[in-house]
């Protein structure tokens, strides 16, 4: 056919200046040809034939090669809104709590909003990877590792809440029980210590796990650039006047992070039993944080945070709001970086819209029983949080309260938009459903908002009512912690293996060359 | 000996045939259709449990004729028992719709037993049908005292729920949760049957879709049923949590009825390929997950109410400590989850019919427990443990009755749908971890 060789070919395509080499027309109606109805037929995982070479160089080369533009620009952002969240929680502990907009009624507001909105954006990952691990869901292999970088960059964003909104943040080690002079121990009846616990646990065992994922495709990255370095003398240069060549500083800290990795079949055989030790052990932990995290309102006895569905509720709402933000990223990612889509198809995105649907409708469940048990309960309390603080305009009757606009946002974004996902139109386009997760993003922000401030801005005597405005600190704060969280994923992409390699090559067709599947 | 190659063509994405294929991969597993065609003992057993169900119907209903206050008893006892039935139907129902909406390969192999279960709905609708009489005309809120005006009259919390406690919407509540349930338990047996017949593979994809809408209507039916006929029997009280607690005991429940049913066959030399012990390891990690979710949801309900300590609460937990339920109270926490929680956890005990099938039964017995902790205090005067025969008769009457009811619809065709597009994954299937 022509002379250019086997490898140059590919080299075109995987840069995508060759045009890809499809054996088979793809059926128009299938999409990308992942769309397949047919109960007979399992669509396949990866796009165009990628033998376990392509997807190597493929994923390998979004973190040797150098970036588009896009990327510098987003960092540059990025870094930027995550150095002003920075000064601002800087500014707050030199002035104190005062400088948010909390007040003696209303006296948890954005901090615990946020708090609990990036906590629970922090459970996809795990979800993913361990729960979908059971379940033995192949198609998790291709987007595990960024929702689990993900994960954990939301508890990063996440714990910092809490930490600085008790004030003196120099007291923060308190929560641990360690006794210190005083002898004060924290209360160990406080839901607020579960807390710690939980979320501390979440973070080592989710950190571990994506760490431990990583281990042989840090090894391949280790490996590649030794190999570089062997076959030639010379290559780009850490600085112009240092003659420390990137691929020594590549070999040293990703052979420093691959722990010694071999590739021996012994070292596989362990790798593969601890994964699914750690896939056992963190199932329980994606329902026990937002549990917990549910129980600091749960337990107490206020009208709109008692009430015994908060769990379960809590961790749907969670996977809804995590599903949603890995979405938010990888919907752009899969855009920008070349031949990310033959790992990322449109069965990728359609099951996650079909997770968004059903968690957005088990939300949308939770929210209908809690309604109808606060009508059924003919607790007066109970009806006046639901139906008149939360659903009655206050310019509508005069028993209304002033934030319906919040509760009513969190229906639409929440209940509403979901439901677009019946239609295979929409959970198929990924314009669709990047429109449909940020609505749901915004949702379950301003469902951790309806909870916490409504509930408490009128207590059960109208002179204990008041109002919550948020101070432009708060504002920043959570801007800022967006940019922590884009910064941190964004090293990610460019520094560590996006794709989990050894997990996908194990879901192509070549790995099971006696299956059909 | 009849057999069907379950080599389902040539497809995927590697576009190379597998025309040559080696030996080995020929000799992949094939279906036995005399192991999946039922014998005649399943019909008999089917038989025989639907009599032994119906003995127990009869002592309940000879208890129930007595009156006083053993006449009282005997409506809760068979209440239970009618609930003990639903939650068996229900969970059948439910589990079969999740797998269609997971694509599960495995799912096929154990779909069939959900199949008939759910679609003997209609039997547990005549087991309520004396329930919705009796209360509506004969007895009049013996059972639901909110039915019993002279009982409410004079209660402010009652007036302000009465658009709901109300009998005849109560009535008209119960008929629309049996519709939603009868049609779709019927039209998913009966597309799987067509299928066996025609081997219509978008049959599958038909019930997908079914099972998308079904799973919505299911939760809000289960959940409000449950608030009817289980909740509203302590109609001061409420929870949020009730549908799902319900959910969790009812799928659990039926799972342990599949196993048993399943494994009986299996080691009477049924199914050949079609269940084997990997397909039986899956099955017992599901009732594993269930047992651990009905713990994760029962813990929750009790622990938020307890931690919380209102009284309007509480008073649901402190009728059943001051009625002497605590011994009840002990052996769920114990027996529901501890014990199972630790035995499940061995994986031999999983892919061992005999074990599994004992560890089910226990979980029967346990589900069995947790009905008594929730309906049974009811009957204030009558103390735990007092006329045992008439709860055990109670339970096990319409229980056994439905179970028998389903193993015989069981019996009526493959027990296994032989000619389900994923039925090479179902041969095929293994557990390599």
């Amino acid at each position: 056919m022509s002379a250019i060789h086997p490898d140059e070919i590919n080299a075109g395509r995987l840069s995508g200046a060759l045009p890809l080499d499809r054996p088979q027309p793809i059926d128009e109606r299938t999409g990308d040809g992942t769309l397949i109805d047919d109960p007979a037929v399992r669509a396949p995982l990866v796009l165009n034939n990628r033998s376990f070479h392509d997807i190597t160089n493929t994923v390998c080369g979004y973190v040797e090669q150098k970036p588009g533009g896009w990327w510098y620009i987003l960092l540059f952002l990025a870094a930027n809104i995550a150095g002003l969240g920075t000064l601002m929680i800087v500014y707050l502990l030199v002035t104190g709590v005062g400088v948010w907009g909390l007040n003696n009624r209303v006296d948890w507001a954005w901090d615990i909003t946020n708090f609990v909105f990036w906590i629970g954006i922090g459970h996809a990952g795990t979800l993913i990877s361990a729960i979908l691990c059971l379940l033995k869901q192949k198609w998790r292999t291709s987007i595990n590792r960024a929702a689990e970088a993900m994960t954990i960059f939301a508890v990063i964003c996440a714990g910092t809440f809490p930490g600085i909104h008790v004030g003196r943040m120099w007291f923060i080690w308190m929560v641990f029980p360690i006794p210190n002079s005083n002898a004060i121990w924290p209360n160990f009846k406080s839901p607020l210590l579960w807390d710690v616990f939980a979320v501390s646990t979440y973070f080592t065992v989710s950190a571990l796990f994506w760490f431990m994922g990583m281990i042989p495709d840090l090894a391949t990255l280790r490996d590649r650039a030794v190999l570089r370095m062997q076959a030639s003398k010379d290559g780009p240069t850490v600085l112009p006047f240092l003659s420390l060549r990137v691929d020594q500083l590549r070999a040293w800290i990703y052979g420093f992070l691959a722990l010694g990795w071999r590739f021996s079949s012994r070292h596989w055989l362990h790798y593969e039993k601890a994964y699914l030790l750690l896939a056992g052990v963190s199932t329980p932990l994606v329902l026990s944080v937002h549990s917990i995290v549910s129980f600091d309102f749960a337990t107490s006895v206020l009208p709109g945070w008692h009430t015994t569905i908060f769990p379960p509720y809590f961790v749907a709402g969670a996977i809804f709001g995590g599903f949603a933000m890995v979405l938010l990223l990888m919907i752009p990612a899969r855009e920008l970086y070349p031949n990310m889509k033959d790992f990322i198809t449109l069965r990728h995105m359609e099951n996650m819209a079909k997770i968004l649907l059903v968690t957005g409708s088990m939300v949308g469940f939770a929210y209908a029983m809690e309604f109808f048990i606060a009508w059924y309960s003919a607790n007066q309390y109970e009806a006046d949080v639901f139906i008149w603080n939360r659903v009655t305009p206050d310019w509508l009757h005069p028993r209304g309260a002033p934030y319906w606009w919040a509760y009513w946002a969190m229906i639409f974004c929440n209940v509403v938009t979901p439901q677009l996902f019946w239609f295979r139109k929409f959970r198929t386009s990924p314009l669709w459903i990047f429109v449909v997760c940020a609505f749901v993003t915004v949702g379950m922000w301003f469902e951790r908002f309806v909870i916490i401030v409504t509930s408490l801005h009128r207590a059960f005597l109208p002179a204990q009512w008041g109002m919550f405005f948020p101070s432009i600190v708060d504002i920043m704060t959570f801007v800022g912690t967006c940019g922590i969280f884009m910064f941190l994923f964004l090293l990610f992409l460019k520094f560590l293996p996006a794709f989990a390699m050894s997990e996908i090559k194990n879901v192509t067709p070549q790995a099971s060359p006696h299956d059909h599947h | 000996m009849s057999s069907i190659s379950t080599h389902a063509g040539d497809h995927g994405q590697d576009g190379h045939g597998h025309a040559h294929e080696a030996p080995h991969i020929a000799a992949r597993a094939k279906l036995d259709m005399d192991a999946v065609t039922p014998g005649s003992g399943m019909k008999t057993a089917g038989a025989g449990l639907m009599f032994m169900g119906i003995v127990g119907i009869v002592v309940v209903a000879v208890g129930g004729f007595s009156g006083g206050l053993v006449g009282k008893q005997a409506l809760a006892s068979y209440h239970m028992g009618f609930l003990y039935a639903l939650g068996i139907a229900l969970g059948a129902l439910g589990l079969q719709m999740i797998l269609q909406q997971f694509n599960a390969g495995w799912g096929a192999a154990v779909r069939r037993t959900a199949e008939s279960t759910a679609s003997m709905m209609w039997v547990v609708l005549l087991l309520f049908l004396p329930i919705l009489i009796l209360e509506l005309f004969v007895t009049k809120g013996m059972l639901f005292k909110w039915m019993d005006p002279a009982y409410t009259a004079g209660d402010i919390i009652y007036t302000k729920k009465m658009a709901w406690l109300d009998p005849q919407f109560w009535a008209i509540r119960a008929a629309i949760y049996f519709f939603i349930w009868i049609a779709l338990g019927s039209v998913l047996y009966r597309l799987s049957r067509k299928q066996d017949e025609n081997g219509d593979r978008w049959i599958t994809a038909k019930q997908r879709w079914i099972s998308s809408f079904g799973l919505l209507l299911f939760a809000l039916s289960t959940a409000f049923a449950s608030f009817d006929w289980l909740m509203s029997l302590d109609y001061h009280w409420f929870s949020t949590m009730f549908g799902v607690y319900f959910f969790a005991g009812s799928v659990l429940s039926s799972l342990a009825v599949m196993i048993v049913v399943m494994c009986s066959l299996r080691a009477s030399g049924k199914y050949g390929a079609a269940f084997t012990k990997e397909h039986q390891h899956d099955l017992g990690k599901l009732m594993f997950a269930f047992t651990v979710f009905w713990a994760y949801v029962t813990f929750c309900q009790y622990f938020l109410i307890w931690y919380s300590n209102i009284p309007e609460e509480t008073a649901f937990y402190n009728l059943r400590k001051d009625g002497g339920y605590m011994p009840i109270f002990v052996a769920l926490c114990l027996g529901h989850f501890l014990i199972p929680f630790v035995i499940l956890l061995v994986r031999d005990v999983k892919r061992n019919p005999h074990l599994l099938r004992l560890v089910a039964l226990w979980i029967l017995v346990m589900h069995a427990a947790d009905l008594v902790f929730m309906v049974r205090p009811i009957v204030k005067d009558a103390k735990p443990g007092v006329n045992l025969w008439l709860d055990i008769a109670g339970i096990l009457g319409p229980a056994l009755f439905f179970i028998g009811a389903a193993v015989w619809k069981m019996s009526r065709g493959p027990i296994i749908p032989i000619k389900d597009p994923r039925l090479h994954e179902v041969l095929g299937h293994k557990n390599y971890v």
